[in-house]
């Protein structure tokens, strides 16, 4: 009782200390945007706004303390607590003694990994190796394979940024590199009155708060446009490891597979040889990189909600959908691809999940959703209100066009192969066969769409009903997903393979 | 014994399982035709080819580079970089005669020696400012091949010159000037005469065409070939239209009134279309670039901020239903001949206004009391302190009872203005941009736009995330994947 009292209490002294932190960090910061605009802007400006940016970087301060925390209370194993968390981000009041904010974000990262240092005993590190190192080497592996062999936004190329970075046409980057010479103004906003007789919240514009926030930690030139292209590219670059290895944790961990086929379907997710993939790389520059990197945990986080029946882990799946706005919008185009599939995936949970009851997965699926929407209505809910009263008038794309097929050739190959083994295959792992079933679901329904869509006459169908026709004169823009589910599907079957192969072995051995 | 012989047996297995998947994916990775990435040809291009970012694009960025000492110290290595080179013994007759005897020079009219002997970033940005054409000069002059391709598009060197679109001019008017740019009618990005109105089924891309419905119809298709292009990049809006359309009168007034204050036409345009010598104005483009562009300073432009002379009044209901019809237009594709008839109502009243920074304001009528005798004279000046993002602060000095002051940005649902500390009322100046009140003497004017919604949606998305991380970091047990 008295420990509960003593946590208890140390967990209130510990928001109070990172209130006060953030707080006092929040009114630096709105001092700062509007000493950036002119030095006599602080006696004129309204203070209710002075006050709502204040709140804004509390706010913001405060999910980085929460998110730090959650990973040092895993890590420690829950032996670091709110207190110590909370003191560790004090350096950010350096900002008041005029220290560089690179310099004070590396301080906060060296007190914490001190503290968990401290913590850490003999038997901590052993659960650290059995625990992480298959998933450490395979996310090394990805880095040092995209790093060398496949990517284009590879650090390799990063002292050309600019050129490699020259498919992506300039209106689609222009409001990124404003937004980033913003960001050393300490505005996080991609609003600019340049765009005259533009609309206010464009639906269409890329925005990336990840970059922004970089900008500023680094204190990079704002002014210099070499040093924005290569900012991109390592966003570009992150998102394709964090993808890979995204794609490698959901084979591992929802689908079940061995660590070297789940290995393998992660590097294939953004094999740089498949057509679909590398036109997404060369010809969108990245527009939907983001979409498409954060998919796999989506996948991986919905899978195990519905095999834990855990609502919170629906949330996350929400979280992770909705995080590809924190890290770079994406095309509207992408945001639609990325939640319909999903819904899709949730859907072949819904119908082929058997240990939960029919509401719970309908529930389950909602709370993924509606965490979503949430998560993501900052962004949404003021376009949709300008769409929805006329302040905002959008065109989309007219025209349908038929794409090539000729690409798809060899998915098409995989696919027919694979996916009879699959169903044949299924019963080897019984607990994850859930997964197994929806991935097919999706695939197959995947597969569908895209056929369809690349049918003139379907199409037209679709215009005369809603006048609204699917931008289909980049098949790459679905056929990234096609690719995904063909190759999930492929990796899960390459393992059932091997495991069968193994089992012959075995009844073959003299003597067994 | 057994137990040993069932752990050799599961090592055996375990060792014959990674080799055979191994092999496996080996045989998978045989079957995809393996391609060179195309960046390493790229970047050969670009070694060929270096890109040059000048001075003074980047000077005139911002208005306040000088306060970011990451840009400060960028700065000055690009004049360090430009100073090791000038300290080549060796160097042409030409080259010590054009370049760096005049920025050596320039450095001493500063008290300066060389760059290396400055410390405040302010003395670097004065340094840089005065010797900026020499510097660009030199790196452009060497690589004036690269510079030549302007409109490939796809090509790196291009991108770059787009980023450097500032370097046309050697002084823009002031940092907020708007720059419309001409080109023949097959060049319009985005949107071709009539695509649009007629509703054709013809691609153009959402980006180029969404705007605010009220400044759309009226002053971005006035006559169905415009397009709102507004490229981020430079410190001043560049919008796209047909060079045909330089000879409309109603068009002229419309981007007099809308505040277009450069007009920049390639030459070989001029030639062809023969544009009236009316629009011939003094031309402050940068001799380097002279070859292919011609620049014009619209001295009728109405300007970002200024202060209304005459006064008009139209009825705001009636201004309202309008735009009720026009966003109807918008949202339904209505029939084009009366979108046409209704919008030329409102043609017809703007091209009443007789003299620059005349305008229709909507009622009421704030102005009712109004001298006619003071109607021409001198309202006062409007000085521009800084304007990012949602933020715009602007001084005004009026010289009369009260002044009319317009911001000539679209007037949308969620801007706020604030006169002296108070919020003060927006109105619809022209029927499109923003206009508010402001007392005699000096005053301090905001514009902010903040629509509630946007607000509220943020905070519901932050609390979301917030409650997400506190419901699993003080959960009492831990998900175990």
């Amino acid at each position: 009782m008295v420990m509960g009292n003593i946590r208890y209490n140390s967990s209130v002294h510990g928001f109070f200390i990172i209130s006060l932190i953030a707080g006092l960090f929040g009114y630096w910061f709105a001092q700062q945007q509007l000493l950036f605009l002119s030095p006599d802007a602080f006696a004129s400006y309204p203070k209710i706004y002075f006050f709502i940016t204040i709140l804004k970087c509390f706010f913001t301060i405060f999910v980085f303390f929460l998110l730090t925390y959650l990973l040092m209370r895993h890590f420690s194993r829950k032996k670091l607590g709110v207190l110590t968390v909370a003191t560790a981000f004090f350096p950010l009041l350096f900002v008041y003694l005029h220290c560089p904010l690179y310099l004070i974000c590396m301080f906060i990262i060296v007190v914490q990994l001190a503290c968990l240092f401290c913590k850490w005993r003999a038997k901590d590190y052993s659960w650290l190796v059995t625990t992480y190192s298959v998933d450490l080497i395979a996310l090394v592996l990805l880095l040092l394979l995209h790093l060398i062999f496949t990517s284009e936004f590879s650090p390799l190329h990063w002292k050309f940024s600019l050129i490699t970075t020259t498919t992506e046409p300039i209106p689609i980057l222009a409001p990124l590199y404003k937004s980033y010479a913003q960001a050393k103004q300490f505005a996080f906003s991609t609003m600019d009155y340049a765009e005259w007789a533009g609309i206010l919240n464009p639906p269409i514009t890329l925005a990336s708060p990840l970059l922004q926030f970089l900008t500023l930690i680094l204190d990079l030139p704002s002014i210099n446009p070499v040093t924005f292209h290569m900012v991109l590219a390592a966003i570009n670059f992150l998102l394709i490891i964090v993808g890979s290895f995204g794609c490698y944790l959901f084979l591992k961990y929802a689908a079940k597979i061995h660590a070297i086929y789940a290995f393998l379907g992660g590097y294939l997710m953004f094999f740089g040889v498949s057509p679909y993939l590398r036109m997404m790389q060369q010809a969108d520059g990245g527009v939907f990189l983001s979409s498409y990197g954060v998919f796999p945990y989506c996948l991986l986080l919905l899978s195990l909600a519905f095999e834990k029946k855990n609502y919170l882990l629906s949330t996350w799946a929400g979280l992770a959908l909705a995080s590809q706005f924190f890290i770079l919008t994406p095309h509207p185009e992408g945001i639609i691809y990325s939640v319909f599939f999903l819904g899709i995936y949730a859907l072949g949970l819904m119908i082929f999940s058997p240990y939960s009851r029919w509401y719970q997965r309908v529930l389950l699926t909602a709370v993924t959703f509606f965490s979503f929407f949430l998560l993501t209505a900052y962004i949404v809910v003021p376009t949709f209100i300008d769409q929805y009263t006329g302040n905002m008038h959008t065109i989309s794309h007219l025209n349908i066009g038929v794409s090539k097929l000729d690409d798809f050739k060899v998915f098409k190959c995989i696919f027919l192969i694979f996916t009879p083994l699959s169903l044949l295959l299924l019963w080897r792992n019984r607990e994850s066969y859930p997964t197994y079933l929806s991935s097919l679901f999706f695939c197959l329904f995947l597969y569908a769409i895209f056929i369809s869509t690349t049918n003139m006459h379907f199409n037209h169908i679709i215009m005369q009903f809603f006048h609204i026709g699917l931008h289909i004169d980049f098949p790459w823009r679905i056929g990234m997903y096609v690719c995904l589910s063909i190759f999930i599907i492929a990796t899960i079957c390459l393992d059932s393979l091997a495991n069968h192969f193994m089992r012959l072995i075995i009844f073959l051995v003299p003597g067994k | 014994m057994k137990l040993l012989d069932y752990a050799s047996l599961k090592i055996k297995q375990k060792i014959l399982f990674n080799l055979f998947s191994l092999f496996l994916i080996f045989f998978i990775i045989q079957l995809f035709p393996f391609e060179p990435l195309r960046s390493f040809e790229m970047a050969e291009e670009g070694v060929n080819c270096p890109y040059y970012f000048t001075l003074q694009s980047l000077l005139a960025r911002y208005p306040l580079l000088a306060a970011d000492k990451a840009n400060a110290k960028f700065i000055k290595q690009k004049l360090q970089k430009f100073e090791n080179k000038m300290t080549n013994p060796f160097l042409p007759f030409t080259v010590v005669n054009h370049y760096k005897n005049p920025y050596f020079n320039n450095l001493a009219k500063l008290n300066l020696r060389s760059i290396n002997f400055s410390n405040s970033d302010d003395e670097i940005i004065r340094a840089a400012s005065k010797t900026a054409p020499i510097v660009d000069g030199f790196y452009l002059d060497k690589n004036i091949n690269c510079i030549s391709p302007l409109y490939n598009w796809g090509n790196p060197t291009r991108r770059v010159l787009r980023f450097n679109l500032n370097g046309l001019y050697d002084q823009l008017p002031n940092k907020y000037s708007q720059i419309m740019m001409a080109s023949p009618p097959l060049w319009i990005t985005g949107a071709s005469p009539g695509y649009f109105i007629l509703n054709q089924t013809e691609t153009f891309d959402t980006r180029y065409m969404t705007g605010l419905p009220m400044l759309t119809a009226l002053y971005v298709l006035p006559k169905n070939d415009f397009t709102n292009y507004g490229s981020f990049e430079s410190p001043a809006t560049w919008l796209y239209f047909n060079i045909d359309s330089l000879r409309d009168p109603i068009i002229r007034k419309m981007l007099n009134i809308g505040g277009i204050d450069i007009f920049t036409i390639l030459t070989k345009d001029l030639k062809d279309k023969k544009i009236p010598n009316v629009f011939m104005l003094p031309t402050k483009i940068n001799p380097l670039f002279g070859k292919n562009f011609k620049s014009f300073v619209n001295e009728e432009s109405y300007g970002l901020v200024y202060f209304a002379n005459n006064i008009t009044y139209e009825n705001s209901d009636d201004i309202e239903s309008q735009e009720r019809y026009i966003k109807h237009y918008f949202s339904h594709h209505d029939d084009v001949v009366d979108f046409r008839k209704k919008i030329n109502i409102l043609y017809h009243k703007l091209m009443q206004l007789k003299y620059k920074d005349d305008v229709i304001l909507e009622f009421p009528k704030i102005f009712s009391n109004l001298d006619n005798s003071t109607r021409n004279q001198k309202k006062g000046e409007v000085s521009i302190h800084g304007i990012i993002a949602e933020r715009a602060f602007f001084t005004t000095n009026c010289l009369q009872k009260n002044c009319l002051f317009v911001f000539n940005i679209g007037k949308a649902p969620g801007w706020h203005a604030f006169v002296n500390n108070t919020e003060s009322n927006i109105m619809r100046a022209n029927f499109a941009f923003m206009a508010t009140e402001v007392p005699q003497g000096i005053a301090t004017v905001w514009f902010i736009y903040a629509p509630t919604s946007k607000l509220i949606s943020y905070f519901v998305s932050i609390f979301t995330l917030l409650i997400i991380f506190l419901m699993t970091g003080f959960k009492k047990s831990e998900i175990k994947i």
